[in-house]
């Protein structure tokens, strides 16, 4: 009997994953594509993502949910890329030139990004989306007027036409692929960058050393209870500021070695999606709003890329068209969100009452009341 | 106490610093042109192989120009003649200049001006893009249509 | 001068720097060349066009369930009504209303499910709305691909089949309100009468809505639930109300909306218009909770201004298209205000 109960509560805790992998399995045959083909682009498509997905880990750890602010710091990033190519310097130096440069853009953003959402205390995730974009218009208004009048640019190659405001695409020529290519190991049919595993492994064995750390057992007791924490003279705000100025300086980092991979940066778009793909794998890997793990990470980075490489052929073969299979994987995308979010809120709303009930049903004498 | 964590901030800073200018006077890329023209010094040479860094070997006859990309200040250059003589030079590059201009006879005959910097008289003007679409779809107004016969790309 | 004091708290620094502003632009306009009168006539015209998605806003504010980002559902059934109401091949007003009525059902279908969806999930509402709402226009997406319309004008010409990603209306009820009634003043200014009364009577309605038994049992959900529980409503039943209701009032919203504006937009436009319609209850003077007419009619106003004028006027003055930038800092920065103030009602 207790077996049928905890197999039906394995599903709901894993329900998103399941249904994922399903989709995805079922897709990868109509796709017509090989699974060499797939394989080397999951470990791809792992080296550029990780880090991005990595950098959702601490506000979660934090009790603030999902970081959709992390669009500030890809932006931060971005920034710093523009004067990387401006300055012409290549390769992985000019990837540490731009995170260099990127970086007090980061934790300046970040402190902004926690103190507007800790005056959004229990609407944090509405709240960052909104100021992703408000920064983005901040951004824009940067990179499209201020960038080759007011800021000096130098290479008049990365210009618009008319004289200032960075163009549309930029060609990242010089560090493209650069950390990937650093240490690339052939191993049979496939090509691993491990110089960008390593990084990535190096980011988590800071995660795990940050967590054992006080910061870190200070931001876990503030994600588990505000109220006691403070109680217990843990200083909240900063700590959740300082949680989400990690996450911003890491995803600026994470925009970087994104973009490297990509080779060319759509100067007013890139960033735009940033938050939206690295919040849908984290979900997709099992992890919720309030929990997060770096196993979450790593298969939440495959599954979703997966699905995501496999399915707009398989929309073109099953429907006809191509366009459909985009449809399909955006709608997996942002449904699988939605689907986390609900199940989320769902479950520690029945906590919370099963938790109230057990109590009454306490005081009464009686037996507390079922599922 | 107050000083030491002073000190600790400073000493951040001067590592940071520290590693961005080593980023960018290592990482710095610039553009060689490699000349086998006459000059006021010296002539042109009727074959040569150059060779820059360790890169790849450019075959240029009289008159011959070239170009090759280097990362760094320094500039490792082995000419090799006809008849089978090389010569190993290295040069400095200043930080300032994207593009140079490196003369083969010039450096052969010892000039000091061998290497000068290089500005484009002629540059391509980059092909005439739109004004970049900024925009959020707040406004209301159709965002601008792809081909015709495309639906939109994806937002948000 | 202390009256003045507090009617500027209350009225929000925002809100009275964004009319500042208004101001300005409308007194800058002459001096770089844009007619006034043709502007206050677009003004008009946008305001009406937008007016009832603002005001579908209000029952979901009133009734605690937050910021409508789920709008899309609303303007999906709208969506599907006009579609329909075109592949019948209905023209003037039959069409715009046949089309309101036909959006009717799937507006109340989609309303309940995404109210009981939105009960289940209390103090969270709004990413998961946002989220929803996107999963929805995607897979409406994939819909609009696959629904057998037939009807020339709306179907692409060389597949024959899917349909396109913006229909016109023109022949069938373009500008059927604007133009009811429609009182010209001179070349350039023509007020859209027909608009601005069907607005108003929308408005009108909800008023009175707010005022009935159903309403302020709603709004007793929205501002104190304790009570209301205590009171015996059913604070479930209330909620599930306010989001049909604003659902319906969206689907109405985009029928006006294309309309006026002459095109039906399908795939992902629905993707950012709930965005501007809180943009612009925000600027109204909105709280997360408790939304009024007023706030309805000035935010309208205010933003549809804002979004008019930017454009032509510093176009004109500086030579290039800074408007984008602007209003994407004004109307987010605006959300952003409200979310992040500190709210007196349990939220």
């Amino acid at each position: 009997m207790s077996g049928k109960r905890s197999l039906g509560r394995f599903f709901t805790e894993y329900a998103v994953v399941i249904i994922f992998l399903v989709i995805t399995l079922a897709s990868i045959k109509p796709s017509g594509l090989s699974l060499v083909y797939i394989v080397q682009e999951m470990l791809i498509r792992l080296g550029r993502n990780s880090f991005l997905v990595l950098a959702l880990l601490l506000p979660i750890y934090a009790g603030m949910g999902l970081n959709f602010g992390m669009t500030l710091g890809a932006m931060a990033g971005q920034i710093g890329l523009i004067f990387a190519i401006n300055w012409n310097i290549s390769g992985v130096q000019g990837l540490a030139f731009a995170a260099l440069l990127g970086m007090p853009i980061s934790l300046l953003m970040g402190w902004v990004c926690g103190a507007v959402l800790n005056r959004a205390k229990g609407r944090e995730m509405v709240t960052g989306y909104i100021l992703a974009y408000f920064i983005n218009g901040i951004y824009q208004f940067i990179v499209l007027y201020l960038m080759g009048s007011v800021i000096p640019i130098t290479s008049p190659a990365i210009l618009l036409s008319r004289g200032y405001g960075i163009r549309n695409t930029l060609n990242l020529e010089g560090v493209r692929q650069s950390l990937d290519k650093l240490l690339l190991l052939r191993l049979g049919p496939f090509a691993l960058p491990m110089a960008t595993y390593m990084v990535i492994a190096l980011l988590c064995l800071f995660i795990i050393w940050f967590r054992r750390s006080k910061l870190g057992q200070d931001m876990r007791a503030v994600g588990h209870d505000m109220a006691v924490a403070g109680m217990s003279g843990i200083a909240v705000d900063q700590t959740r500021i300082v949680a989400i100025i990690i996450s911003t300086v890491l995803a600026c980092f994470g925009q970087i070695i994104f973009l490297q991979n990509m080779g060319n940066l759509a100067t007013y778009n890139a960033h735009d999606q940033t938050s939206f793909f690295a919040v849908a794998a984290i979900l997709v890997g099992g992890a919720s709003v309030k929990k997060a793990t770096i196993p979450n990470v790593i298969i939440g980075v495959m599954l979703l890329h997966s699905l995501f490489v496999v399915s707009p052929l398989a929309g073109q073969k099953l429907f006809g068209s191509a366009m459909i299979g985009e449809y399909f994987r955006s709608f997996i995308g942002y449904g699988v969100i939605a689907l986390s979010l609900v199940l989320y809120a769902w479950r520690s709303r029945r906590e919370t009452e099963r938790a109230r009930e057990s109590l009454r049903g306490a005081a009464a004498g009686g037996a507390p009341r079922g599922e | 106490m107050r000083r030491r964590r002073l000190l600790i901030r400073v000493a951040l800073l001067a590592v940071y610093v520290g590693l961005a200018t080593l980023a960018f006077v290592t990482g710095k890329a610039h553009t060689v042109l490699i000349d086998n023209k006459d000059t006021e010094q010296a002539e042109g040479i009727d074959g040569v192989l150059v060779e820059v860094n360790g890169g790849e070997q450019l075959e240029l006859y009289r008159g011959d120009r070239d170009k090759v990309a280097v990362q760094g200040q320094g500039l490792r250059v082995r000419v090799e003649l006809l008849d089978g003589t090389a010569t190993e030079k290295r040069l400095r590059l200043p930080v300032g200049q994207d593009m140079l201009l490196l003369s083969i006879p010039g450096l052969l005959a010892g000039s000091e001006t061998a290497l000068e910097p290089f500005v484009p008289v002629n540059v391509a003007p980059p092909p005439e893009e739109e004004e970049p679409v900024t925009s959020d779809g707040l406004s209301g107004e159709p965002l601008p249509e792809t081909l015709e016969g495309e639906p939109p790309p994806l937002a948000p | 001068m202390r009256n003045l004091r507090q009617l500027v708290t209350d009225f929000g620094w925002p809100r009275i720097i964004i009319f500042l502003f208004l101001v300005l632009l409308f007194l800058g306009a002459p001096f770089v060349r844009v007619r006034i009168d043709a502007s206050i006539a677009d003004v008009l015209n946008r305001f009406g066009q937008n007016g009832v998605f603002v005001l579908a806003m209000v029952p979901m504010i009133q009734s605690g369930c937050g910021l409508n980002f789920g709008l899309s559902f609303g303007i999906i059934a709208g969506l599907l009504g006009a579609t329909l109401s075109m592949q019948f091949g209905w023209h003037g007003f039959l069409g715009f209303f046949g089309a309101i009525a036909l959006a009717a059902p799937f507006a109340v279908l989609l309303g309940w499910l995404y109210g009981k969806l939105l009960n289940k999930v209390k103090g969270e509402e709004m990413t998961i709305a946002m989220y929803v709402g996107f999963a929805g226009v995607m897979f409406m997406c994939i819909m609009w691909l696959l629904l057998p319309y037939t009807s020339p004008n709306m179907v692409w010409g060389y597949a024959g089949k899917g349909l396109r990603t913006t229909i016109t209306v023109e022949g069938y009820w373009l500008r059927i309100l604007n133009d009811f009634l429609a009182i010209r003043v001179g070349e350039f200014f023509v007020i859209p009468t027909g608009l601005l009364l069907f607005v108003g009577l929308c408005a009108a309605l909800m008023w009175l809505f707010l005022r009935t038994k159903t309403g302020t049992a709603m709004t007793a959900v929205g501002s104190n639930p304790i009570y209301a529980r205590a009171s015996g409503i059913s604070v479930d039943r209330m909620r599930t109300i306010s989001v049909i209701l604003s659902t319906v009032l969206g689907a109405v919203g985009i029928l006006v909306y294309e309309q006026s504006f002459g095109f039906i937009q399908l795939y992902t436009a629905p993707l950012t218009m709930p965005l501007a319609a809180v943009a612009a209850i925000l600027i109204g003077g909105a709280s997360i909770n408790k939304a009024s007419m007023l706030n309805v009619v000035v935010g309208a106003f205010l933003f549809q201004g804002l979004l008019t004028m930017t454009p032509s006027v510093i176009n004109s003055a500086l030579q290039t298209d800074m408007s984008e930038v602007i209003r994407i800092i004004v109307s987010n920065g605006m959300i952003l205000y409200a979310l992040t103030r500190k709210t007196k009602a349990a939220s």
